[in-house]
Formats: structure tokens, sequence, C-alpha cells
């Protein structure tokens, strides 16, 4: 490696063939093709999941509020606009159109870093960059989740406006303010990039006559914050500041080892293990670059402003759910430091042998992010199932359920966040349309689905033994469940059990084959009980699974 | 005498035949506390005869013919009473492959580096799996032959040639280290002129290996479970690069291993490895010699090595897991000798590196202790297991396996009790003698009893109706609970309607009642099947209310 002595990029005497791509170029587009198709094809597996049945339930309304009402802390209004469009064109039977315009922005994003990235090293420097990128695997949660378009939108938008900077013309400031102002109303991550231009525009002659790039998006997002965003619950502390310094550096640690592919292995999950010697030895290298470069661009200056105000502001918000090395930050953390280290190295001139090495580490890094990328496909398409499954059951249940049941981890083997009460999905859905199973699907839906399916029924019917004895005559049958497993079908107007012992333990299953998932617990010894389940919008037959303990009577129950 | 004429290359060669001769005494002195553990029993007992299957199927999907043969060999001459042979043969193949990488390292940064290189190797205990093992003379082997076939292929003449490729073929005998080698030798060759001519060298041993897998390497009753996977591809270079880091840990001796509640040596590896790495890389950037490209030799054997463990990963196959610290350390130091070959420090520089060679090796030897203690009780363990599969030999089925439940060892399957005592008959016993199990440890007796139990089988089944004579009452519980000395056979016994009573046994034990034949209720009979031993059993009854136990 050596040091040229300008810098190659400025775009006005950029070659032509440089400016259209060689054929790095051409292999970058090639990659962000194979990631897009990769990553819609294991989307089209999944469904609506956590945050975004936020947007799809509680923001239903055109009011302002709808949109400038933080989501947690965070000012959301564009992805809350464009889901609220895609209800309005599409619907949300499905998630595809949600699914494509998440996927366009996250290539829109690694695009733009590829072209700053390419103006300052070349691209086959910059390729190597975003290769790794392009396949997070470790940042499953932002890749293959389209609740994250919103990161997309706002690195887009936010690496558009640094390039749009560069013109230093009015028409650039202009549209580097405009793209500001987007990248603030996708995501929170417009604050340190409105801080990364202030830095800039705070070297340059034309400081004053430029402010306004920065003046007025943050003018416009103080009015937010004091309409709206002010009202927001946050995690800041003193605590949290105090130990901003050390989450600072794992974050990065943990970003650095991620971006080489050894975010974590198979047996040692953590990213730090690699990421804080490589930081130590990276921190050498910039120490030695500033030597080197002896005065430090504006730019530099920003890009750093700009990685260190997101891990400043992560660090200062940040709880036990949020730690320095949680996937979903270190698509982030990767794309900004990789800003940085375009700036560091900008002019360097790398051999040739150096860039291929370099190029190898970036494909090698990108095949095994890839393949955890894959994995955490499979792991979300089956909570997908389970979820469609979970759904179609509260839909079945929907004569019986109260409107404020809700879906939680324990009645539905999903995490919903305590988003999604009964009421607002069967508001939503009358309105736009469901995403899951109906009926015939279902019955012949995998194993996990039907099994949340009973879980969810079973929830949301309020199913358990009650008190009752009164039985049909000549309906009963002795059975022995300690002995040997005994399974009888549930009839419509209920069945009494009479246990003769303690320890028969009771167990049900509708739509499921494999397995009783709801589990009802044990029968008293010597009493009576009946277990009769409500009718919901299915016709289907619920089997009642006994186990344990001694002799046991079944009988029919008297109608109600 | 100045220091330098003190740090002559004569002195250092010296001092390489003492320490290599005070590691193999140490390492046979520990060894004696040893037996036969896990992978042995498969050469010993489950390859009868002498056939092309007995050769060739694999171990765990390992070519392992070079071992079979030797194990074959020791079997046939000396027996199996004891396990000294074998460990003697695998540690004079273990203090070769340490002199030939000597020989590979002094080539490269002389006499005193080399010296201070190999010393943590020659007491590596965070590699106690393979030095304190005779079956790792697979590995041994495999690297000793290796390491010759690249001081063969250096030479770069006509004779050179076939001497590395029939020593890459030796060294595929032993171990799949060879094929790691294979790819450094195909290196090297490219290196040096006329690679397609000189293909056949690396072409042969690999055809045969080609040979091998399909027509015997997937079949064999101990084949085991593949671990190859794709994924285990494509996350392949985490591994790689903990597996190097792993093993400039332990070569330092700043691993702990697994066993021992460490991670190999990767906490202090990883930092060092990027450190070095970043070092290696500013140096060969400063470099102009074409000699510089040499270090893609041991590089691509290194890099080759960890690539295969990595495709083939399971639980238990984890970078830093104590079996691969050896074979890595000793690609990490060709690595290293490659990047710094030429440099002859003068005395000072000299000293401190067999300063830092020295520390290393104390550290690893105090770890190698560890490993031994560990190793030795496993062994009083397993020789008392056999000892009590000798006692019920006259009782126990062939198909008897031990198992850790039946037996407190993990012999993972590999020990069937008729296969054990056939081979025990023709090639004589590893295990205590009966006078020996008397005063061995308590775990040892333990074990045998607990063996004894499974085999005979000792039983207590119900047994209602009248009790025969000799009948007494007994009864109390924990520390008043009775101790009765049973009579061949065993006895009836009796307990209250309703009452539970918990048994305990022991026949050599004296520390506990290891076998619990279970709860006693009501009427049942303990049945304990007579054999080769006439010591009685004990019988613990912990019981509240009285117990009539009979002994006719």
């Amino acid at each position: 490696v050596s040091d040229t002595a300008p810098a190659a990029s400025a775009p006005a005497t950029m070659p032509r063939r440089v400016a259209l791509g060689g054929p790095a170029t051409l292999i970058a587009a090639g990659a962000m093709a194979v990631s897009g198709g990769l990553l819609l094809h294991w989307l089209g597996r999944l469904t609506f999941w956590r945050d975004e049945w936020d947007f799809l339930l509680h923001r239903r309304s055109w009011s302002v509020d709808t949109f400038l009402d933080p989501f947690v802390e965070q000012l959301l209004a564009i992805p809350i606009l464009i889901y609220r469009v895609l209800v309005g064109a599409f619907g949300m039977d499905s998630p595809l159109p949600f699914q494509i315009v998440a996927v366009l922005l996250f290539l829109a994003s690694v695009g733009m870093l590829f072209v700053y990235v390419r103006r300052r090293v070349g691209e086959w420097l910059a390729l190597a960059a975003i290769l790794p990128i392009l396949f997070l695997g470790p940042s499953w949660d932002d890749l293959l989740f389209p609740f994250q378009m919103a990161l997309f939108g706002s690195v887009a938008c936010g690496i558009g406006a640094l390039l749009a900077l560069e013109r230093r013309d009015r028409a650039g400031d202009l549209l580097a303010m405009a793209l500001l102002l987007a990248s603030l109303f996708f995501f929170d991550l417009g604050i340190p990039f409105v801080a990364a231009a202030t830095v800039e525009l705070a070297f340059d002659r034309d400081r004053w006559r430029r402010a306004f790039v920065v003046v007025i998006p943050t003018v416009i997002w103080l009015i937010w914050f004091a309409g709206w965003g002010h009202e927001a619950d946050t995690f800041i502390s003193f605590n949290n500041f105090a130990n901003s310094p050390s989450y600072m550096l794992d974050g990065l640690a943990a970003s650095l080892a991620t971006w080489l592919g050894l975010g974590a292995s198979v047996h040692d999950p953590s990213p730090l293990d690699w990421g804080q010697p490589l930081l130590v030895l990276a921190l050498g290298l910039v120490a030695w670059r500033l030597y080197v470069l002896r005065r430090p661009s504006p730019r530099l200056l920003g890009t750093s402003a700009l990685l260190l105000g997101f891990w400043f502001l992560t660090a200062l918000n940040t709880n036990a759910f949020a730690p320095a090395t949680a996937g979903r930050y270190q698509y982030l953390g990767i794309v900004l430091m990789a800003l940085v280290a375009a700036e560091l190295t900008s002019g360097l001139r790398v051999r040739r042998y150096a860039t291929v090495a370099i190029v190898l580490v970036g494909v090698v890094a990108a095949i095994v992010n890839g393949e955890r990328l894959r994995q955490a496909a499979h792991g979300l398409a089956n909570i997908a199932q389970q979820q469609r499954g979970g759904l179609a059951a509260l839909e079945l249940a929907r004569g019986s359920v109260s409107p404020a049941f809700e879906l939680t981890e324990q009645n539905s083997g999903v995490d919903y966040l305590g988003i999604l009460d009964a009421g607002s999905y069967f508001s939503a859905i009358d309105a736009d349309g469901s995403p899951a199973y109906t009926p015939t699907e279902l019955a012949s839906a995998p194993e996990s689905a039907r099994s949340a399916a009973d879980t969810v029924s079973a929830a949301a019917l309020g199913v358990r033994p009650q008190p009752g004895s009164r039985v049909q005559p000549g309906t009963c049958v002795e059975l022995r469940p300690g002995a040997r497993p005994a399974v009888v079908g549930v009839p419509p107007e209920g069945m009494v059990l009479r246990a003769a012992s303690a320890g028969t333990r009771v167990r049900l299953r509708r739509y499921a084959s494999g397995s009783f998932s709801v589990a009802l617990g044990p029968l008293p010894a010597g009493g009576t009980v009946l277990l009769r389940i409500p009718q919901d919008g299915s016709p289907r037959p619920w089997y009642a699974q006994l186990t344990g303990g001694g002799r046991l009577t079944a009988c029919r129950s008297q109608a109600a | 005498m100045t220091p330098a004429e003190l740090l002559s290359p004569r002195n250092a060669r010296v001092l390489l035949g003492l320490a290599v001769t005070a590691s193999g005494v140490l390492l046979l002195v520990w060894q004696s506390q040893i037996t036969f553990l896990i992978d042995d029993w498969n050469l010993l007992l489950n390859r009868p005869g002498f056939n092309d299957h007995v050769l060739l199927d694999p171990h765990a999907r390992h070519l392992i013919l070079g071992p079979t043969l030797v194990y074959k060999a020791i079997q046939a001459t000396i027996g199996m009473e004891s396990f000294r042979p074998y460990g003697a043969a695998a540690i004079a193949a273990f203090l070769a492959s340490v002199v030939l990488l000597f020989a590979y390292l002094r080539r490269r940064v002389g006499d005193w580096v080399a010296l201070a290189a190999v010393l943590p190797v020659l007491v590596m205990g965070s590699a106690y799996e393979d030095l304190l093992s005779a079956f790792q003379i697979g590995y041994f082997g495999s690297m000793a032959f290796g390491i010759g076939a690249l001081l063969a292929i250096e030479r770069g003449d006509r004779r050179g040639d076939p001497i590395a490729c029939a020593l890459l073929v030796a060294s595929l005998a032993f171990a799949e280290i060879a094929l790691a080698v294979a790819a450094g030798v195909a290196v090297a060759i490219a290196l040096q002129r006329g690679p397609l001519r000189r293909a056949w060298v690396v072409a042969v041993p690999l055809l045969l290996y080609a040979a091998w897998y399909p027509t015997y390497g997937q079949s064999g009753a101990y084949l085991g479970p593949s671990g190859f996977s794709l994924h285990n591809v494509a996350t392949s270079p985490p591994y790689i690069l903990d597996g190097f880091a792993s093993s400039i840990g332990s070569l330092l001796g700043l691993g702990v291993p697994e066993l021992f509640g460490g991670v190999g040596g990767l906490e202090w590896g990883r930092p060092l490895l990027v450190a070095l790495t970043a070092v290696a890389i500013a140096w060969l950037l400063r470099s102009r010699s074409s000699r510089s490209w040499w270090v893609l030799v041991p590089l691509a054997i290194g890099v080759s090595f960890w690539f295969l463990t990595a495709a083939n990963f399971s639980p238990g196959r984890a970078p830093f897991a104590s079996r691969y610290q050896y074979v890595g350390a000793v690609f990490v130091l060709m690595i290293a000798a490659q990047l710094a070959a030429g440099w002859r420090p003068g005395w000072r520089g000299s000293l401190a590196m067999l300063g830092l060679g020295t520390a290393a090796a104390l550290a690893n030897l105090s770890m190698l202790h560890q490993g031994y203690r560990s190793l030795a009780e496993g062994s009083e363990t397993v020789r008392g297991g056999l000892a009590g599969l000798e006692i019920a030999a006259d009782r126990v089925v062939p198909d008897f396996v031990l198992t850790p439940q039946n037996s407190d060892f993990n012999y993972f399957t590999l020990v069937k009790a008729g296969p054990y005592l056939s081979a025990e008959e023709e090639f004589g016993s590893p295990a205590y003698s009966r006078t020996e199990l008397v005063s061995a440890p308590e775990g040892a007796r333990v074990a045998a009893d607990k063996v004894m139990a499974a085999a005979l089988p000792i039983t207590l089944r119900p047994e209602p109706g009248p009790l025969p004579g000799g009948c007494t009452t007994v009864g109390g519980t924990g520390a008043q609970a009775p101790i009765v000395t049973l009579p061949p056979g065993g006895a009836t016994l009796r307990s209250p309607q309703g009452a539970s009573v918990s048994l305990g046994l022991r026949r050599y034990a004296t520390g506990s009642f290891p076998v619990d034949p279970g709860p006693l209720r009501g009427d049942a009979r303990l049945l304990i099947p007579t054999d080769r031993s006439s010591r009685p059993w004990q019988l613990r009854l912990d019981a509240a209310a009285p117990v009539e136990v009979c002994r006719e």
C-alpha cells in the first residue's frame, strides 16, 4: 500500500468508465441482485412480525398523530406512511409488497454505500466492502424484517445527502437538505447524519451560506420533538451515559468482527471475541493513518462524528435488550464504519495482490454471513407458521373471544410484544384482509402451525375444566391412563371426568396431529370435572389425552 | 567462553537431545500409570485376525492403517497386559516428529530459535490427549512422515520426489493430516520448477486415498456419524481462525484445556493471532524477496488441516479440543519459521527466545501433569471395571456392553464382554488382578462392583411365599442402617406391608454401596449369581421398619 498525493475522487474528473462501472461494479450489481432474490425468497415464507403489527393495527388513520407519534422513542413517519399506502393499495393479505419495498430500500442503502466507497478507494475495494453486508446473517432481524425499512431508508438518504454535499452547488445542497430530512423522517439515524453534515459544513468557507442544509432539518426535528417526541419513554440515564465509552467500543468491535464474517462461531456466539483484538489493531492503523495524513479532512471528521454519534446515542438509550452486540445494530455499525474506512483510505494506492486478498476476504465473509442468514430464515419461517396458525385460530374464535384478548408467547408460542389484541386485529382484517391461514389451509399446514392454532383456540375460548357432574346415562367408559395414555374425543356437549386417584393429566388437540399442545393440568383425586369446549368457527372435533394416575371414568355430559 | 561460543549450533543440538530424552522419560513414567482408554479398545478388541477389512476399515471415518499395524504387532508379540509398549511406540513416534520439526525449523531460523520453538511442544500439556495416549501414534506418525515429505520435496531433485511421495503415503496410512501436508507439498512443487511434471508426488497419495474412501472408508462396524455438511463448510473461516488462535495460545502455555474448564488457548490466542498476522503482513509488504511466497507452503498445510476439521465439525470437535493442539502448534511453528526464514538473532535474541520457549514449556508441563492425573484416575476406573468384568466372566453374556452407567467410564460402546474376554484370554489382561483390586483406589473398586452387578447380573425380584430358614431381623436408617454380609447366591428379604426399603450393595468398595438393586417392597429374592471371586457381597438396608433377611 502506498500513498498518492491527491484524493482520487472528485466526481467531475472521474473517468467515464469508472462512473458507469467497471467489472467490479457489474459484479456488485449482480451480487445485489442475488442478495435481493435470496431475501425475497426467504421472506416469502414469512409473515408480519412483532413491530409491524403496531403499524398494521394501531396506526390505521390518516391523522397527523398516526405518523408523528413516536414509536417507542423514534420518529418513523415515512415507514408508517409506506405501510399505510401499501395497506391501502394491496391490503394485508400478503406481506409481499412490504417485503419488496424493504428489500429495495436495503439494496438502495448498500448501493449508495458502494457508490460512496467506490469514489474513494475504487470499485474493487468497494465491492469487498459491500459483499458481507449484502448477506449479513448476524443482522437477520434487519434484513429479514420489513419493519427495518426504516433503517435502510435512513441510511440510503443519509449517504445520499453526503454524496449530494460533494457537488458543492445550490442544487446539491438543496438535495442534501431534502435527503437529510428524509433520513430523519425514516429513523433517528438521521440525527447523526445531520451531525456529520454539520461538522463538515463547519469547516467549509461558505459555512453560513450553506448552513440551511442542516439548520432546516434540525429545526423541523426540534418542532417534532417539542410537539410529539418529548412524550416518548426513553431509557436515557446517567448510568448509560457513564457507561457509553465501553458500549461504544463494544459496538465498534462487534461491527468489525461481523463485517469480516467473525461475528459468531458454532461454539462461541459473541462477536466480541474476535472483535476486540481486531478493534485494537484497527485503532492502531487509524492512528498511523491520521499521523500520515497530518490533517484529517472535514469529511473524515464528519463521518467519524456520524459513526461515534450513532453508537453514543445507542449507548445513551440502551437497556437489557439492546446490548452493543445485538445483531440488529451491526448493519448500521458496519455501514457507518465503511464510510469512515473509505475516508481514511481515500487516496491510498493498493497493490493488485493486496486488492485480490481483500476481495477474497469480502467473499469469504459474505459466505459465512450468508449461511447465518439462511439459518435465521429457516427459524423465522417456523415462527411465521406458528403465527399464521395462531391467527387462524383467533379468527375461528371470533364469536367467543373478548376483544381485549391479547396474543402472548404463553398462549400462542410467539412473542407479539403485547401489540396484538383480538379487537384491533379483527378490525384490521375486516378492512384490509387476513394474513392467517384459512381453515382449509390450516388443516394441511405444518404441525407447528396446527399446534399453535390449538393453543390459541384454547386460550381464546377459555377452555378449562369446570365443576359439573351431570352425565348422560349409559355413556360412561372406564379408563386406566396410568398404564397406557388414553385418547378420547370431546363431544360438543362436553365430557365429565372422574379420577379415582391423583396424578391424571389432561391435554387437548384439534388441528395438531403429532402432539397435544394444550395442557389443562391434573385432575383432582376423587372429584368430578366437566370439560366443555365452547363452539367456534370450526366444526373440527377436539381430542383429549389422559395420562397418569389410576382409574378414571369419562362420560358424555348432559347438554347445557 | 563467550556467550556467542556457548550458543553454538552444536550446543543447541545437545540441549535438544537432552530435552527430547527428558520428555521421553517423563512421558514413559506418566504413561506407566495409564491404561488403554477409549479408541485403543477398537484396535485391541474389535479387529481380530489379519485381513483387508481389519487393516483398512475406518475408525470414526478415519484411515488408521499405520496404528492398526503397530497395535497388531505389539499385541501379537508382547500381548496386552501392559499399556507401556503401546505407549512407548507412540512416544517414539512423537519424539521423532519433534526432532523432524526441529530439522525443518533450524533450516529457516537456526538451531537456537528452533530449539526454543520445540521446547513447549515436547511437554505440550494443552495437547495431553495426544501426548499421553498410545492411540495418537496416528497423529505422531502422520506428522513425522509428513514433515519428512516436506524436507524431501525441498531438495527439488529427482531423488527427493519419490522419497517425498513415499513419505506422504506413509503419512496418510497413519492419519489424514497427510492430506493437509499434501496441499503444502503441492504448493511447494508449484513454487519450484516443473509443477505439472512433478504432480505425481501428490497425486499418488491422493489417488490412493480416493480409492480407499469409497471401498473401505464408508463401511465397517465403527464408522461413526459424518459431521460433514455444507453449513460447516460455509462457516469454516471463523473455525479456521479459532484453530490457529487456539494453537498459538496452547503453544505458549496460555490455554486451559476444555476438560479443566477452559477453551484451549482462545482467549489469548485471538489477540495474539491478530497482532502476529498484522506483523506478518507488514513484514511481507516490506520484504521484496521472492522467498516470501514460500510461506504459502505451511500456510496451505495449516489452512487445509483446519478447513478439513471445520468441514467435519460436530459436538466434541471444537477447534480448541486438546487433541488438535499438537497438530495446530506444529503448523503454527512452521508458518512462523517460514515467515522469519533467514533471521539469525544474536546471543541476546537467542537467549530471549530460549527464555520464552522455556516459560511456555513450563506452563505446558504443569498442564501436562494435570492431564496425566486425570487420565491416571480414569485408568484406575477402567482397570477396576475390567477386573469386575473378568470376575463375572462365567456369567456375563457376550453382548454385554460397558457403559458410563454400569462402569463409571465412557468406552463409547467399544468394549463388549465377548471380544474383551476373548482377547484377555489370548493376550493377557490389563485389568487389576483380584489381589490388586482389593488394594486399588476406591474409584476402581466402585467400578468393579458396578460392572459385576450389571454383568452377572444382580437382581431383586418379588417372591411372595413362606420365608426360608436362617432369618434375622434388622432395622435402622441413616448412620444406623444395618449392613449384612450375604452368602453366595444372595438372600430372601421381607419388609412390612407398605414400607419401602432402600438397598445398597458392595463387594470390593469400602466407602460406599455403589450398586442399587432397587427398593424393597414386601417379599423379594436378592439373587446374586456366583462368580470367580469368593469375596462376599455386603447389603446395606435403610429401613425405618424391621426387615427380615433370610440367608438360606
